[in-house]
């Protein structure tokens, strides 16, 4: 089923299952950093915000780029679970979520870069963290502000 | 929907349509070279992706998404107002497929199931004028999306049932305490009174899995479990904000009405 709808243009095949078999319990979420000569700096955020609570039941644009990054999140731990090792690099998703990284606007000087996956939720009163992912170190040209960098690791 | 074109319920899922291209009118920068949706984006996702489904990936920054979306909007709201009975709403149901294929080609990431019926409604229409566009060939299409629901609803349905969170009624705080899809205050309120959510969960759960039996059981059942999807769906979109899927699904429920019919009548 599954290679037949990879087959099938525009998602013509549905699979329904909604929220299901496994329930959304954590927002993933993707940061990042940056290594200045052997010193990584403070870690960021790639986040687009989430919808208002008060208007995302009628407009709710957020939620296109949340699940854009929801699913590319998901294709990359799926493949991370399935120990692919390092061909993982070469993934569709990971080679996405790096460009994305990439095009953040970067300090000058940067001589690396590194991005993690981490799950967050707000089961209790505090917001609870766990990191899921980590990437490779990827050097990046120094003054350079182009979504380039060595995809091999440094 | 497309037996009886003249029903307001039947152009439901055109507004839909329209909110979606209004949604990406707003995300134009994003397709923007340096976007989360760009064309580069776009060309590594589909890089390895069977030729068919490369179609279109890399075609179009946020300019020509903004205006296949504006076409989109445009269309829609022709067929709210004039159904697609006949000419120019049949014409603009037909618009709203190819700038709906393109676009959903185009971003390849973060479609909702939603959207997917929404295309499927599309191609199934156009299949239906390519056969003719006659009574028969509507019904025939209506048939094709009444299934098409009451089997999502089923699968779905099973697929929680199957779920040990979903059977112990942990489901709805866990998804309720997300950012992206909740309200974390509710979700506490459900920690605090679990058994509220034991309630919600098993709702969900036999309301999808017993959802076929409109095919077989009297009209009051048809009405109730349609009307159910109805809050169903607007609770879904009310509490996790998704917004799409009353418009999308609820916009299906005459041709569920029409399988119903059709089943019941032989």
């Amino acid at each position: 089923m599954w290679r037949v709808r990879r087959h099938v243009p525009l998602g013509l095949i549905p699979l329904w299952t909604f929220f299901a078999p496994n329930p959304a319990r954590a927002d993933p979420r993707v940061v990042w950093r940056e290594e200045f000569d052997g010193v990584w700096e403070g870690v960021r955020e790639l986040h687009f915000g989430f919808g208002a609570i008060g208007t995302r039941w009628l407009f709710n644009p957020a939620l296109i780029l949340n699940k854009s990054i929801s699913d590319l999140v998901r294709a990359l731990l799926t493949l991370d679970g399935d120990d692919e090792g390092r061909s993982l690099l070469l993934s569709p998703a990971y080679i996405a979520l790096l460009r994305m990284v990439l095009e953040q606007p970067r300090r000058p000087g940067c001589s690396g870069i590194q991005f993690a996956v981490v799950r967050t939720s707000r089961a209790g009163k505090a917001r609870q963290t766990e990191t899921v992912f980590l990437s490779e170190v990827h050097s990046v040209e120094r003054g350079s502000e182009s979504a380039e960098c060595s995809l091999i690791p440094s | 929907m497309f037996s009886h074109p003249e029903l307001i319920a039947s152009r439901l899922l055109f507004v839909g349509l329209v909110i979606e291209a209004i949604e990406l009118w707003m995300l134009r920068p994003a397709f923007d070279e340096g976007g989360p949706l760009s064309r580069g984006i776009a060309s590594v996702l589909s890089a390895g992706a069977p030729w068919q489904t490369r179609i279109g990936a890399t075609f179009g920054d946020g300019q020509a998404i903004g205006l296949v979306a504006l076409g989109q909007g445009l269309a829609a709201a022709a067929v709210i107002v004039n159904g697609t009975g006949a000419g120019v709403g049949i014409a603009a149901a037909v618009v709203c497929l190819c700038t709906n294929a393109y676009l959903h080609a185009r971003r390849q990431i973060g479609s909702s199931g939603a959207e997917q019926l929404t295309l499927i409604v599309l191609v199934t229409f156009a299949l239906v004028l390519v056969a003719g566009g006659g009574e028969q060939a509507r019904r025939i299409g209506d048939w094709f999306i009444g299934t098409q629901v009451i089997l999502a609803y089923f699968a779905s349905g099973v697929s929680k049932l199957l779920s040990p969170t979903w059977r112990r009624g942990e489901a709805m705080r866990g998804i309720l305490s997300t950012e992206g899809y909740g309200v974390p205050a509710l979700s506490r309120v459900l920690t605090a009174h679990p058994r509220a959510d034991v309630f919600l969960c098993w709702s969900v759960i036999v309301w999808e899995t017993l959802f076929p039996l409109v095919l077989v059981g009297p009209r009051s059942m048809l009405i109730g479990m349609l009307a159910l999807g109805v809050l169903f769906h607007a609770s879904c979109a009310l509490l996790m904000g998704l917004n799409r899927f009353p418009w999308a699904f609820c916009g299906c429920y005459t041709a569920v009405w029409v399988t119903a019919a059709s089943v019941q009548s032989r």
